[in-house]
């Protein structure tokens, strides 16, 4: 062997004896505080190789399986037992956040004195995540803590307001955003977004209005330049709008005109009354971008919101300014009513057709009611109006039993004379009920409206089908529990609205048989 | 690689791209299905043989009027184009028409917002004149394509179906319901 041999044999000899050394007993690399370290040990070679050693808790959570994350947490148990270091029991609770365990972070954060910082957003943090595993009540309990100790923390403050009453999730989008989101800050926007479970943020929804337009599943949504004309065109309206007497004057008319009927005055007064609505709502007659369009509600933008200090917008068509109170009512009460179902908290997309099913409900009394009081020399005039008319084919449809009264399609095309394309509607109508796809008599018929309904002839299970669909599809625990709340959810709207059909069918003796 | 060829090779692959992407555009809006027939007194008309079948014979609806629909409910698997229902109704407007001119001014009486109307010359050689309608305050507002023509035997008919708004789509249907007024026979006894 040379010596050039011999020098570089001691030299690989030498390297590989560093190599099996630091195989052998690793330098310790780990964190030095106590919950970090026991994260951090609990990774494998490569998991820490690939976090570094100043990996936050939630990166290295997310590294690892559910054993691990067991493992960890029974390490967090037993060192939370052995130490009443309050900056340790801080580290254990955001160790359990980090985990996936907020019901033990919460029990943790209770253990601190109210005067530590960290105490507040320890529970914030805890109720959001407690609020989006769906345990509304341990969520609500933590959130009031956290809103008793800091009263500027506007997520605890929506976890609070949505136990007491449905608060709106979209409300929730709209909570200021000034503080910074970090691992225990839940009074950032990093929680507001949390709640929002499910929800995609679009850049465009940063800056438009969100209106998002219903449309059938599988079916191509609206495009993105339509969403912005709209959104544009409809903040622009409100921004710039100046109500003139004239406006005022047509607005009351409507008002007076709504609950002088006995559904009109329900509907105001289970939104609270005109009180609550008005602080609310902003009523506006408004152009259209398409004529077609009666009136629209939708969630006001900040800006909006600013101006105006209300939530939501009402807008009815500004060409039914001239029109007669009594022609506009069933359409105004139509979208009073999903302003009702968006103060409910039932402002979800998801629900947005079973919201259109109770919308059309009332406006069909909101006819029946205005139509009794008319002349028939004042019927006849408003016959000639094509929104009348529609509202008359709308209440057809509720009427039910197409098939009993009237024996032939001709026969119930023939109540729309003069508009051939209530005619087609009718026609396809009474074809669907005769052929089954909907059953005559029940509920159900109304859903024969529009464009929306016409793909949808089963729609009250259309959207309960979709949904349990999903759901059965859905493994991420949270997101199906979210899910199934929807559904729930739907299905107690139904019910409550199907019960109030089945009051007024009582109380105006127009019983189902 | 010399440039030339980078350029000519990028040319082509551009040129067969928009070549396949017209094909399975084309695809879409000019279907090719089995047919089957629907025969009233006075006509008979090919539409696809996989769409709701039409009993003229049932006495509730009659055949005055016949409803051409893809399919009735939510139920199966449907290219996002064919998902929703689309349909077109055929009307027997009968003879007291004059002309064209007088079938086309009676139903334009009563249109919503109607646009310009054209002619329309269909595969059986009838000639049409349509115009689209935007239906006043429905919730969703639509819009209505109307068809009045003459058919040799001297009746008179009118046809409306909703137009799809994705371009694609309305391609696809006016395709349809246009060949299926095209494949119109009239019969010579009802004259």
């Amino acid at each position: 062997m040379t010596p050039k041999a011999l020098l570089l044999s001691a030299f690989v000899s030498a390297f590989l004896a560093t190599a099996w050394t630091q195989e052998a007993s690793p330098p310790d690399q780990s964190p030095q505080r106590p919950v970090p370290k026991t994260f951090f040990l609990r990774l494998s070679k490569d998991q820490r190789q690939a976090a570094g050693k100043d990996a936050s808790l939630e990166r290295m959570a997310a590294m690892m399986d559910a054993g691990r994350r067991s493992a960890v947490r029974n390490s967090l148990l037993e060192l939370e037992t052995v130490t009443e270091d309050m900056s340790l029991l801080t580290d254990i609770a955001q160790g359990y956040l980090a985990l996936e365990f907020p019901e033990e972070a919460a029990r943790i954060a209770r253990l601190l004195r109210d005067s530590s910082p960290k105490k507040a957003a320890l529970l914030s943090k805890s109720a959001g995540e407690l609020h989006n595993a769906g345990k509304v009540e341990e969520a609500a309990a933590a959130a009031a803590e956290a809103f008793r100790l800091d009263p500027q923390d506007k997520a605890a403050e929506a976890i609070v307001k949505l136990s007491e009453r449905r608060f709106q999730k979209k409300e929730l989008a709209l909570l200021p955003k000034g503080r910074e989101a970090s691992p225990v800050d839940p009074g950032g926007a990093g929680n507001a977004d949390a709640l929002l479970r499910g929800s995609k943020a679009s850049p465009l929804s940063r800056v438009l209005p969100p209106m998002t337009t219903y449309h059938l599943p599988d079916t191509k949504p609206p495009s993105i330049w339509s969403q912005i004309g709209a959104g544009v065109g409809s903040i622009w309206d409100v921004m710039t709008h100046r109500e003139s007497k004239e406006e005022t004057a047509a607005l009351q008319k409507l008002r007076d005109t709504l609950v002088s009927t006995p559904s009109g005055a329900e509907i105001i007064r289970s939104m609270g009354g005109w009180e609550r609505v008005d602080k609310e709502v902003f009523f506006m007659f408004s152009k259209m971008p398409n004529d077609g369009t009666a009136a629209y509600v939708r969630p006001m933008t900040p800006w909006e919101e600013k101006r105006t200090g209300k939530k939501i917008v009402l807008a009815v068509n500004s060409k039914f300014m001239q029109e007669a109170p009594e022609m506009v009512v069933p359409v105004f009460g139509h979208e009073l009513w999903h302003v009702a179902d968006k103060l409910a908290g039932h402002g979800e997309m998801s629900l947005a057709v079973t919201s259109e099913h109770g919308a059309h409900l009332r406006q069909a009394y909101l006819f029946q009611e205005v139509d009794k009081r008319l002349t028939p020399q004042r019927r006849k005039e408003l016959e000639k109006n094509r929104l009348w008319m529609y509202q008359k084919w709308v209440t057809s449809m509720w009427e039910d039993h197409l098939l009993k009264l009237y024996p032939k399609k001709e026969d119930y095309q023939k109540v729309f004379d003069g508009s051939k394309n209530l005619q087609y509607l009718a026609g396809l109508a009474y074809e669907d009920i005769h052929k089954k796809a909907v059953q005559d008599g029940t509920p159900q018929v109304l859903y024969h409206v529009s464009d929306l309904y016409a793909n949808a002839t089963n729609e009250p299970e259309v959207t309960e089908e979709q949904l349990s669909k999903a759901i059965a599809a859905e493994t991420n625990p949270a997101k199906k529990k979210a899910l199934q709340d929807l559904l729930a959810e739907l299905l107690a709207m139904r019910k409550g609205m199907f019960g109030a059909d089945n009051g007024y069918r009582t109380s105006t003796g127009q019983t189902l048989p | 690689m010399s440039p030339r060829i980078g350029a000519g090779l990028a040319a082509f692959l551009i040129l067969l791209a928009a070549a396949l992407w017209a094909r399975k555009t084309y695809r879409i809006t000019h279907p090719s299905f089995p047919l089957r027939t629907v025969e009233t007194s006075t006509y008979r008309a090919a539409y696809p043989a996989h769409w709701e079948p039409i009993d003229t014979a049932d006495p509730r609806i009659g055949e005055k009027e016949v409803l051409f629909m893809n399919h009735r409910g939510q139920e199966g698997e449907y290219e996002p184009y064919d998902r929703p229902r689309r349909h077109m109704t055929l009307r027997d407007e009968g003879t007291s028409y004059a002309d064209l001119d007088a079938l086309s001014a009676a139903l334009l009486k009563d249109a919503e917002k109607p646009g310009p109307v054209e002619s329309w010359r269909l595969a059986n050689g009838v000639i049409a004149k349509t115009w689209i309608e935007h239906p006043a305050a429905t919730d969703i507002p639509s819009v209505m394509r109307w068809l009045a023509f003459r058919g040799p035997d001297g009746r008179c008919y009118s046809a409306g179906f909703p137009v799809p708004r994705d371009w694609k789509a309305r391609g696809r249907y006016e395709h349809i319901f246009k060949s299926i007024l095209g494949s119109m026979e009239f019969k010579a006894a009802a004259k």
